[in-house]
């Protein structure tokens, strides 16, 4: 099978820069994902979780990491989603951030490009 | 249909918008009436894609009829569950709409967050070194496939299921006004209203008037 290095893969935000950002505001912005030639755009944003909202990638994803109330980290599992994927804040947590993806299909293999909000 | 798409597990607590399930169960209307499901064009893309550049022994064989069968996905899954076992953990996979989620199990992921407590990046690229490299392979176009089949069986695309949505709520006028590659935007963006935005992101149109 063929596998692309991520570390070849270039991911590139526009817009707003995205920071890690507390529950209580908001970070979006349009996301370019670029991989070797092949661009794609999805629109990112944090606000009750990590959403991801595709533009023209093949598919996207999302993934909340937070801190809970008594103080230690966590994330959700990945989502996967051709249009719109949002992974939600768990309950009982005093911070959250999001990390988004979009995914090319190169070469039959899809390629995800994960970024922290 | 033996896997449960509708309940999402609270430990892992993720949740993907179908928008397939904007119109009223169209997976009852395809069974019910025997209508065979449509790949859509993005569906066959990725399929000639995987067949063309190569795929594993278990893509090819389930792609090689450009169908999915609930056994062909359950082989997948089965595959992908077995792949993380192999690598000591036990494998989360909930399929939602025309996604999917993934990950170890909640147990599992929170030994990692404790053990990667002060670098919570490392931990999230420690459940990822695991996971990714089973999804390769297994599930990864597979259950695509098998989503938009099940969830999306007349095969129309993201504008033309949001288009089909907005009408529902009366609003096809106004959708009208708005091209394609915004409308998704437009929706998740509250323009056509809360209602909108909620009902057509996340398919619950039954109980519309």
């Amino acid at each position: 099978m063929k596998k692309l290095r991520w570390g070849a893969v270039l991911a590139v935000a526009l817009a707003a820069p995205l920071a890690f950002v507390p529950s209580a505001q908001a970070a979006k912005g349009r996301l370019v994902v670029v991989v070797g030639t092949a661009t794609c755009q999805y629109t990112a944003s944090v606000a009750g979780g990590a959403r991801a909202d595709n533009h023209s990638c093949a598919r996207v994803g999302a993934q909340t990491q937070y801190i809970s109330a008594a103080g230690g980290t966590g994330w959700t599992a990945e989502v996967k989603h051709p249009t719109t994927a949002i992974a939600p804040v768990p309950s009982g947590v005093t911070y959250f951030s999001g990390r988004t993806a979009g995914a090319i299909n190169v070469a039959g293999m899809m390629t995800y490009v994960w970024q922290t909000l | 249909m033996k896997r449960s798409r509708s309940v999402v597990g609270a430990a892992a607590a993720v949740i993907a918008l179908a928008v397939g399930g904007c119109s009223p169960d169209e997976e009852s209307e395809a069974s019910t009436t025997g209508t065979a499901p449509v790949l859509s064009a993005h569906s066959q893309m990725l399929i000639e894609d995987l067949l063309t550049w190569g795929g594993s022994d278990l893509e090819r064989a389930v792609l090689a009829d450009r169908m999915v069968t609930d056994a062909e996905m359950q082989q997948a899954e089965d595959a992908f569950r077995a792949c993380v076992a192999k690598a000591g953990y036990t494998a989360y996979f909930e399929l939602m709409g025309e996604g999917y989620a993934t990950g170890v199990s909640q147990e599992e992921r929170d030994q990692i967050a404790a053990r990667y407590q002060h670098d919570i990046d490392a931990g999230i690229a420690f459940e990822a070194s695991i996971i990714h490299p089973c999804e390769a392979g297994t599930i990864e176009t597979i259950a695509f496939i098998y989503g938009q089949l099940t969830s999306n069986p007349r095969g129309l695309t993201y504008p033309e299921l949001l288009r089909e949505c907005l009408g529902l709520l009366g609003l096809e006028a106004e959708a009208a006004s708005v091209a394609d590659e915004q409308l998704g935007g437009a929706v998740s963006g509250g323009e056509f209203g809360k209602e909108a935005e909620l009902r057509c992101m996340t398919g619950i149109l039954q109980d519309l008037p």
